[in-house]
């Protein structure tokens, strides 16, 4: 988003070694806060990271992040917004703030966003922020996430920028309000305290900052740094052909209820150092729970243009001025109060995403990305019958390929780009130890990466099969369709979908539909395919080393190397060799050793 | 007769022995390592001691009953993917556990690099039927066909090392001890290796890749410690050869050869133990030893002359839980690149340029500018006497990269050397005080020992950003590691997983599992030749809050015997010490306890200690040169390390020239030499009787 940089004239005049140290500490501060908040938490999702931390100066301007969901941290700085609109000079030392509302600056609801203003002399100079996935918001659903629900009250409980704590005492009133409304409240509880915790020592550690360095040089390494992170996303974005690029991209649904495809459309207006994305003809918001507030497009956005620019370029109020996003309200990628948003994060973040890599494929002059595996899983919620506490896990094995690009095969089970890799799939034995189910397969499946001279990465399956009665299962997500699965790149073909099972005990066998809620018990097994990431380029020019490779490992199977690679491989295993003379034939190339 | 004791240091580059002995007092030498036989390099350096001594080397190995080894042999082959040919057995359904990395990628917006490669290739994971759950209740029995069909395909592609690796196998290890067995009988001489003898906790990525690590590198440890004892036993060596581990102790071959995973740190583990040996003397309870060398810079904390312990981390890109000596390292040495982002900003490493080419004053063919470029122009590192006069550094090439440098800048050439300086300088206080303020701890309560050849160039600069009072340079701080392995002890850890049984274990049951990991200690210590009486057993359990992913790890008193009182006097130290690192508590919830470990110890042997230095001329300079401070050059003498005795006082601007290093003396800091020949620095102002009560009353609770 545009905002205004006080750039120097002349940036150099400026001391940029003290800008490099200003700048280092800041990003220490908020690995710290963010180190500070994966040991303290109590619930699951923080651990495998769904959290991110910032740092704001003192007029607003985001400085640093520690952005392990990249989805969240891109929209850290409309949360601080609402909060200063909300209270403007009514903030005072001591204060902590929250919210969790989507049209108060949020993305979605399960995200609790904590703001503290941090004070020197009397000033205010810094804010800390700490946003992660909460355990329980309210509502219906599993895990928060309620695909039957059709409006924000349905959704979670809203809580607009609110004073959690008012110069140093917790406001017991408020922090009642909410765990009443919470069906694991020790967790949340628990969580918000680690989320002031992480807040605090940012605090702590920025004021120790100022007394070392003094408030001008910090100042002037700010203002340097957030002007040096322009001009390297200006270089970035300047070395995209200028012109105009459309691309279309589908949700698979909207909620149990809202059947798809509904249509993101973007168009990429590329001018210099400059790039605006209009989501102009997307379709209307739905009646269901993926809408996308314009907070969350703003930060999917972001990681459609950092996914593919140099990765060096901070993520911060500087670079982020380079891109412009337009959006009509009351489409799927601005929703108005009260569309229910929770799923928005995901679904149709990753759609965004995809929608722009895909627009901008022509601009790029080595192609973007090929599409990455969407998020598509299972999550669980019962009592567990052995020891009688409740459990809700989100089975999130974010276990899909990314897509392939110019030069690099996708990785394989890295998941979606709402994450690029920043969260952990759990441990099946923690898993297990937690929830009453038996793991029986995490497994990459053969053939399932999208074929290209740079392949996508492989997905998972993953089997699971429950030890109880009493429980209640969630498919949530997207990406089972032809029309939804990764896309390929250049000549480079899809991946698989994303599919989800259940093998019920006495014998049936259901596909779920996406985004929905049954009941199971004991001995029903849920399976979930994960999808394997797009090609980038024709299959036949892939090294064949590459793909006897790929035969040796048991992910590609013989008939895909023939039929669609073009290459020729003798014997299974580490035994496998590659036939020259038949991969030469295949590939209409003169046999090797002849002229 | 004289006896001596020896200490063999094994590095990429050198090879430091260090001699202990009566009348020969303490001496070090230094000399190439062969890396293509490092044994070779090891009798090279007992020939050179020899040679020193005047005696033949078999007579020196006869006097001499015991050798301390450290080695890098384990790392190399794991860093360069040179380990032995390893297959994996995996529960059916879970060949993918380390190809699939838990999902995680560091480099979260960098799609262009390719995935770290598993050691074990897919087609050498084979998945096999058999299963216990949560409940260590065993669902499926081991398919015995296929661990023997997966032996044979083995055998058939000439497999060395074979890890295995089950599920909840930490809870009930049968179906590993059988598949071990029929390994062995398809695969003789195969090197086999347990995640439940290995690592026996929950995790199973953690586990399966430290039964991985341990495989691959067993073999390359087991051949190399064969060929070492047969050549020390042709030189008539009939003591015992020690192995110094990753936790900071010493093992027999027999042992680590079992546990080649646990010596991946052999190398850099003897620095911390020597750094707290070399500020023993001054009885500070709290030191931070920083060892900066060509491409890294490794931080450690020691409390009461006891270095942290850490229960496993990255290795490389490889997951190893084993307990190590919590050394944390970052890319940022005297080889570290400078360079300008594309919007302006100078960054510094965390590429380098090692030795090879080697900073471009090196004139070796480096052309980017070097932290140690920036050194040389700022007149901190001597032209003509780095590394002790073996290496001549070209100044003009240096000039030349750091101008380009400046000039992406728009500064001159000065301003970009101190930039880059004190960048490096920011990014390593960063990660101190990270180490520090993360455990709940204060820099400004530690003082900084340095050693590595750049520790000390920057050791000042680092004290001041972080308010520490008092930096320590020891005088044998270019052999420091092999100077710890002087002084180590035997040193097992045993661990062994509760959490998740249920009911939750009481104090028999608790009190069971530390008997049996003592007992397994004992028997170790016992083979190592330790009296019973000699070995000392600490006792701890790791505990959280119920939920919680991250544990406390809570000592118990030694020797008391383990009842419900004794353990929930135990626990109720937890709300403090989480207070002490996270700063709130959790009232009202429970704690879950999740591991009981062992730490024994017994003693590997007296080494004399180092002797005193002996008071000696005041300090003169045997010249001057110009060096950098506070923004501009001033006329700085320049002194010879060694000609400084026991209580010599000089203050900064000064330069203290070492064998392999410069310490740097600012302004405004004095150097004093302590009576064991430590180099200390401390402000010139602060009499350093103060500085040290004020260290002292920082206090440590053991």
């Amino acid at each position: 988003m545009s905002s205004t940089i006080a750039a120097p004239e002349n940036a150099t005049a400026v001391d940029p070694v003290g800008a490099a140290i200003v700048a280092n500490r800041l990003d220490a501060i908020a690995e710290h806060m963010a180190e500070t908040m994966l040991r303290t938490s109590r619930s699951r999702i923080f651990q495998i990271r769904d959290f991110v931390t910032g740092i704001f100066d003192g007029d607003g301007r985001w400085i640093a992040t520690k952005d392990y969901i990249p989805v969240l941290a891109g929209s850290l700085p409309s949360a601080y917004r609402a909060v200063a609109e909300r209270f403007g000079d009514d903030v005072h030392d001591g204060d902590v703030f929250l919210l969790n509302d989507p049209y108060h600056g949020n993305n979605h609801p399960p995200d609790m966003t904590v703001l503290k203003p941090v004070f020197a002399d009397g000033e205010l100079v810094f804010w800390t922020a700490s946003k992660g996935h909460h355990a329980d918001v309210g509502g219906g659903g599993v895990v928060g996430y309620n695909p039957y629900v059709t409006d924000a009250w349905e959704d979670a409980l809203r809580i607009p920028p609110v004073r959690l704590v008012s110069r140093g005492v917790e406001q017991r009133d408020l922090w009642d309000v909410i765990a009443l409304n919470v069906r694991v409240p020790d967790f949340v509880v628990g969580d918000l305290h680690c989320q002031i915790g992480a807040v605090t020592v940012g605090a702590e550690q920025l004021l120790a900052m100022l007394a070392k360095f003094g408030r001008a040089r910090v100042r002037a390494g700010i203002d340097y740094h957030l002007e040096a992170s322009r001009r390297h996303m200006a270089r970035e974005v300047a070395a995209l052909r200028d012109g105009v690029y459309r691309a279309e991209r589908h949700l698979d649904s909207g909620g149990a209820n809202v059947p798809g495809p509904i249509k993101v459309a973007v168009e990429a207006r590329v001018a210099g150092e400059h790039v605006t994305f209009d989501f102009t003809g997307s379709d209307p918001q739905v009646a269901g729970y993926a809408n996308s507030t314009l907070a969350n497009t703003v930060a999917s956005s972001m990681i459609g243009l950092f996914a593919i620019v140099d990765p060096d370029v901070p993520r911060n109020d500087g670079s982020l001025a380079q891109f412009d996003v337009i959006a009509e309200p009351g489409t799927i990628v601005h929703a108005v109060a009260p569309a229910a948003t929770t799923l928005c994060t995901l679904l149709t973040c990753e759609t965004i995403v995809e929608a722009i890599w895909l627009a901008l494929a022509d601009a790029a002059p080595r192609g973007t990305l090929a599409g990455w595996g969407r998020f598509g899983q299972f999550a669980e919620a019962g009592v567990d019958a052995h020891t009688g506490r409740p459990f809700a896990v989100i089975s999130s094995f974010t276990l899909a390929g990314s897509g392939g690009l110019d030069g690099a095969d996708g990785w394989d089970g890295l998941g979606s780009p709402v994450a690029m890799g920043g969260t952990q799939a759990p441990d099946p034995e923690l898993h297990e130890l937690v929830a009453p189910a038996l793991i029986e397969q995490i497994e990459l499946v053969p053939d399932s990466a999208g074929a290209g001279r740079w392949r996508g990465g492989f997905g998972a399956l993953i089997s699971y099969r429950l030890d109880q009665d009493d429980v209640t299962s969630l498919w949530y997500g997207g990406g089972t369709t032809e029309q939804t699965a990764p896309y390929g790149l250049r000549g480079g073909l899809p991946g698989s979908p994303n599919w989800g099972e259940v093998h019920h005990a006495d014998g049936r066998v259901e596909t779920v539909a996406p985004n929905t809620i049954r009941p199971l018990g004991a001995g029903d097994r849920m399976v979930s395919f994960m999808a394997g990431g797009g090609g980038y380029g024709a299959p036949a020019e892939r090294d064949p080393e590459a793909v006897l490779d790929d035969v040796r490992a048991g992910l590609v199977s013989h008939a895909a190397a023939r039929e669609v690679y073009r290459v020729a491989v003798d014997g299974a295993g580490g035994a496998a060799v590659l036939d020259a003379a038949a991969t030469a034939a295949l590939r209409g190339e003169p046999c090797p050793g002849q002229p | 007769m004289t006896s001596y004791r020896l200490a063999v240091d094994v590095g990429g580059t050198f090879t430091d022995l260090v001699l202990s002995g009566e009348r020969v007092g303490r001496r070090s030498y230094k000399t190439s390592s062969t890396p293509h036989d490092p044994a070779e390099g090891v009798v090279n350096g007992l020939r050179a001691i020899a040679s020193d001594l005047g005696i033949a080397v078999e007579s020196l190995l006869e006097r001499t009953p015991a050798i301390v080894h450290g080695t890098t042999i384990t790392t190399n082959a794991l860093l360069t993917r040179s380990g032995a040919r390893t297959g994996l057995l995996a529960t059916r359904g879970f060949r993918d556990t380390l190809r699939l990395r838990q999902g995680l990628r560091a480099r979260q917006f960098d799609s262009r690099t390719a995935p770290p490669q598993p050691l074990v290739p897919r087609w050498r994971v084979h998945g096999v039927g058999g299963r216990f759950d949560r409940r260590a209740r065993e669902l499926e029995p081991l398919d015995e066909q296929a661990v023997v069909a997966a032996a044979r395909a083995f055998a058939h592609e000439g497999v060395e090392a074979v890890a295995i690796a089950f599920l909840f196998s930490f809870l009930d290890p049968a179906h590993e001890l059988r598949a071990a067995e029929l390994v062995r009988q398809e695969l003789p001489g195969a090197y086999v290796s347990l995640s439940a003898a290995i690592a026996p906790e929950v995790r199973l990525y953690e586990r399966t890749s430290t039964a991985v690590v341990n495989a691959y590198v067993g073999p390359i440890l087991r051949d190399y410690l064969t060929n070492l004892r047969t050549r020390l036993k042709q030189l008539r060596f009939g003591g015992s050869l020690l192995v110094m581990q990753s936790n900071g102790g010493v093992a027999t071959p027999e042992v680590v050869a079992e546990h080649a995973v646990s010596t991946l740190l052999s190398g850099p583990a003897g620095g911390p133990i020597a750094s707290a040996a070399a500020v023993a003397p001054l009885e500070l309870p709290k030191a931070m030893t920083i060892d900066m060398g060509g491409t890294s810079f490794e931080v450690s904390l020691a409390r009461g002359g006891v270095t942290d312990v850490r229960p496993g981390g990255l290795l490389g890109d490889q997951a190893v839980t084993t307990p190590m000596l919590d050394i944390s390292t970052i890319g940022a040495g005297g080889g570290s690149i400078a360079w300008v982002t594309a919007g302006g900003m100078l960054r510094v490493g965390p590429q380098s340029a090692g030795a090879s080419p080697g900073p471009a004053c090196y004139g070796r063919g480096g052309t980017q500018a070097t932290v140690t470029d920036a050194g040389l122009l700022l007149g901190y590192v001597g032209g003509d006497s780095f590394g002790g006069g073996e290496l001549s550094l070209a100044r003009d090439a240096a000039e030349r990269a750091v101008d380009a440098v400046a000039a992406e800048l728009g500064i001159d050439r000065l301003s970009a050397a101190a930039g880059i300086y004190d960048t490096v300088n920011a990014a390593m206080t960063d990660s101190l005080r990270l180490a520090t303020v993360s455990r709940g701890l204060d820099p400004r309560e530690f003082a900084l020992v340095a050693a590595g050849g750049a520790g000390p160039v920057h050791a000042a600069a680092l004290a001041a950003d972080l308010e520490i009072p008092l930096v320590v340079v020891p005088r044998d701080a270019s052999v420091l590691c092999a100077a710890g392995m002087l002084v180590t002890d035997f040193v097992h850890h045993g661990v062994r997983t509760v959490y998740g049984r249920t009911p939750a274990p009481g104090a028999a049951s608790l009190g069971e599992a530390w008997a049996e990991l003592e007992e397994a200690a004992r028997a170790q210590l016992e083979q190592e030749g330790v009296a019973p009486w000699q070995a000392r057993y600490r006792r701890s359990l790791e505990v959280r809050y119920v939920g919680q992913v991250h544990q406390l790890e809570l000592d118990l008193p030694e020797g008391e015997p383990v009842t419900a009182a004794l353990l929930d006097q135990t626990l109720a130290r937890f709300p403090a010490l989480h207070r002490e690192r996270y700063g709130h508590v959790l009232d009202g919830v429970e704690l879950e306890l999740v591991n009981v470990r062992v730490e024994a110890r017994g003693p590997a042997g007296e080494s004399e200690p180092a002797p005193p230095v002996r008071p000696g001329e005041p300090p003169a300079p045997r010249g001057e040169r110009d060096a950098w401070f506070d923004g501009r050059f001033a006329p700085t003498p320049v002194f010879a390390g060694e000609t400084l005795g026991a209580g010599a006082r000089l203050e900064g601007p000064a330069l203290v020239e070492l064998r392999t290093s410069t310490i740097v003396v600012p302004p405004g800091t004095a150097l004093t030499v302590a009576p064991s020949g430590s180099f200390l620095l401390h402000g010139a102002q602060a009499p350093l009787d103060g500085v040290l009560d004020r260290l002292h009353a920082g206090g440590v609770s053991v």
